[in-house]
């Protein structure tokens, strides 16, 4: 006889099986893999900057602006296709929940696919509105032939409202209204009916009789011709008839039906860079090297000041993230905070670097965010290099770009050597 | 006990009815068991070759994907088409398959790219195949021969696919303005529901030189599409003809 009380055996095992799901199940995906991109992908193709977000919060319906400059790195790694074949801007997103309204490079038309120059400066503008209700990281990108997606920050927007609110109206060439979330559908489907319809008929007509069994034995006994009848040629005949007649009036009718018709378009085209002066500002890597313990990127630096008014540096950024020097710079509160190194950028000596001066200036960009955005796994990348922008302000807080590229070294001892 | 493990001495249908009731309890079992083995199958073919093609509008072009698919998709009718001529003179493999096909299609259009990836039903919609087949099953049973099928239905196959799904496609095709660039309908569904593994210039379409022939590469498309075929068809009839050869042995046990 089986008891019917509960053992504590026995009630051990579902919240054992309960635990084992609880550990197994993924968590909830809060992004979309930004931070698994290789960072050689990330430290030395494309740095994004000027980044903004017309708003974190929109209705469905809403527009929302992404704006924003990427440089293209003129060191661009030898071992990855280079944009100068053909990229496209596009939006990190789980999906359609926003529609693409517009887009633009240097104000030519995001529809396109684009060349772009090695070392070039570009802004972009990306309109969206809001689809479906939910909180999404947003992330402009851009897809390079051959390279893949580069993603450039990330911001949680969040969409309110009701879907089925949501509206893609649209006007044709040829004058015709018509809202792209449902024109065509009914139409489809229909011609879908219709076509499974005669299937069904055909079907039917032969599974109404035996099938299998008698059959192959009937062939078997060397009988198949005996198994196809009069009745079969002429029904065979009647659904051939049938098909190639709907078929033929189908697309006589259809053509009357849409006169204007276009093949698909694919557009190509080549951007110029934003026409901006040069930086009068070198930079010459002395050394570099990703304290370990520190989490720390240390920077032994050459800086020569060639134009005609002192700079100061401002601000370190590579892979989205930001070192702000904070004397210099102020930190942007829309830019997502994660992304923001909260100990800046510490800068030896830190001080307006006169006209016409050479300075040896000796950075730290300190963060966990190294860590944790997966930046220090270059280490094992076939070829460990560092890059981004350096920026510097002159007193009239006019901005200099400069971009850096280097050797990077890992240590695992303690501060560079001769620190200043 | 013993009495029931004694094998039996009189047969399991001891009437030609029952006999006749046991054959069609048997072709209902196969039937719908074939059915979902080639949602399976098919689909899975589907997916991997035309792909892209089949899934979105704006790949649904005048040349890549009226040539393309028929030419991939009539390779698994042909070999099954052989199978159930050879060995039951059916004519309805590929009308079979071809709707199997466009069953499973829905269902993952409208479960997956729709419910799960938020896609509007009206820019994943799958192309049919169904008239393909029909021409093909009633071109085999009126010539009683599997070469002419091949040549007179396989080239159908190619020519009505276009056809029948032109009716589909059509009314994307019209054109619109998006701040200075000439799109279709399609494109811009393209644009506008944002595919981030989708970039624009991955799109293979309109490729090649056939409109040197002339402003449209339409007719040139459904006549490869439907030369292909035949020729595709062909070799997979032979698939067909090795599968019977190898594994009807246990249907002859049975």
């Amino acid at each position: 006889m089986i008891s019917s009380r509960t053992t504590p055996r026995a009630a051990l095992r579902p919240a054992l099986i309960a635990l084992a799901f609880a550990l197994l199940l993924p968590a909830v995906a809060r992004a979309h893999g930004e931070r698994s991109q290789e960072p050689s992908l990330r430290l030395s193709t494309i740095q994004w900057y000027d980044t903004t977000w017309s708003s974190q919060r929109i209705n469905v319906n809403q527009e929302l602006v992404v704006t924003g400059r990427f440089h293209i790195m003129g060191s661009w790694p030898l071992e990855i296709p280079s944009p100068e074949t053909l990229t496209f801007l596009n939006l990190g997103v789980p999906g359609p929940v926003f529609i693409r309204a517009a887009s633009e490079v240097d104000g030519v038309n995001g529809v396109s696919s684009m060349a772009l120059r090695l070392g070039g400066d570009y802004a972009y503008r990306i309109v969206l509105r809001g689809r479906l209700p939910g909180r999404y990281h947003v992330h402009p990108m851009l897809d390079v032939l051959d390279a893949g997606a580069i993603l450039g920050p990330g911001q949680w927007v969040t969409v309110v409202g009701d879907t089925a609110s949501f509206n893609d109206w649209i006007t044709t060439l040829t004058g015709r209204r018509l809202n792209l979330t449902s024109y065509g559908l009914r139409n489809v489907v229909g011609w879908h009916l219709v076509w499974i319809a005669l299937a069904v008929v055909w079907l039917a007509y032969w599974v109404r009789k035996p099938l299998l069994m008698p059959r192959y034995e009937a062939v078997q006994a060397g009988e198949g011709d005996r198994l196809i009848t009069r009745g079969d040629r002429m029904m065979a005949a009647a659904m051939l008839a049938l098909t190639t007649v709907v078929a033929i009036v189908a697309y006589a009718v259809t053509n009357v039906a849409n006169p204007v018709t276009i093949p698909l378009q694919s557009h190509q085209t080549k951007v110029p860079a934003l026409d901006e002066p040069p930086a009068n500002i070198t930079i010459v890597p002395e050394q570099v090297t990703y304290l370990v313990p520190g989490r720390t990127v240390q920077f032994r630096l050459r800086v020569t000041n060639h134009g005609a008014q002192p700079v100061r540096l401002g601000e370190f950024t590579t892979a989205n993230l930001r070192f702000l020097n904070a004397s210099v710079a102020k930190p942007d509160p829309s830019y997502p905070p994660d992304l923001l190194a909260p100990a800046g950028l510490l800068v030896q000596p830190n001080r307006p670097i006169a006209a016409g001066e050479s300075v040896e200036m000796y950075l730290e960009a300190t963060s966990p965010v190294w860590e944790t955005d997966r930046l220090t796994a270059l280490m094992s990348d076939p070829t460990s290099r560092m890059g981004g922008l350096f920026m510097f302000f002159d007193p009239d807080g006019k901005r200099s770009i400069v971009e850096f590229s280097s050797s990077i070294v890992p240590t695992f001892t303690g501060h560079l050597e001769g620190e200043l | 006990m013993a009495a029931s493990l004694r094998a039996r001495t009189e047969p399991a249908t001891a009437t030609p009815e029952e006999r006749q009731r046991a054959y069609r309890r048997f072709d209902l079992i196969v039937a719908v068991l074939l059915f979902f083995l080639f949602m399976g199958l098919y689909h899975v073919i589907t997916i991997l070759t035309v792909g892209d093609w089949d899934f979105w509008d704006d790949w649904k072009d005048s040349r890549w994907w009226l040539s393309f698919t028929p030419v991939v998709e009539i390779a698994m009718p042909a070999a099954i088409l052989y199978i159930f001529w050879a060995r039951f003179r059916l004519p309805f493999a590929a009308t079979f398959l071809t709707l199997s096909l466009v069953v499973a299609e829905w269902i993952n259009r409208v479960a997956n790219m729709h419910g799960w990836a938020y896609f509007p039903l009206n820019f994943i919609w799958p192309a049919t195949l169904i008239p393909c087949g029909l021409a093909l099953d009633t071109t085999l049973l009126l010539t009683d021969s599997l070469l002419l099928a091949g040549i007179f239905g396989g080239f159908l196959w190619g020519v009505l696919f276009y056809l029948a799904n032109w009716p589909l496609i059509a009314p994307f095709l019209a054109p619109v303005n998006l701040n200075g660039a000439l799109m279709s309908i399609a494109d811009l569904q393209g644009f506008h529901y944002i595919r981030t593994g989708t970039p624009e210039y991955i799109r293979i379409i309109n490729r090649g030189t056939l409109r040197t022939f002339g402003q449209d590469p339409v007719y040139l498309s459904v006549a490869f599409a439907g030369f292909m075929s035949v020729v595709v068809y062909m070799a997979f009839i032979g698939v067909g003809w090795v599968f019977v050869r190898s594994q009807f042995s246990w249907l002859k046990k049975i």
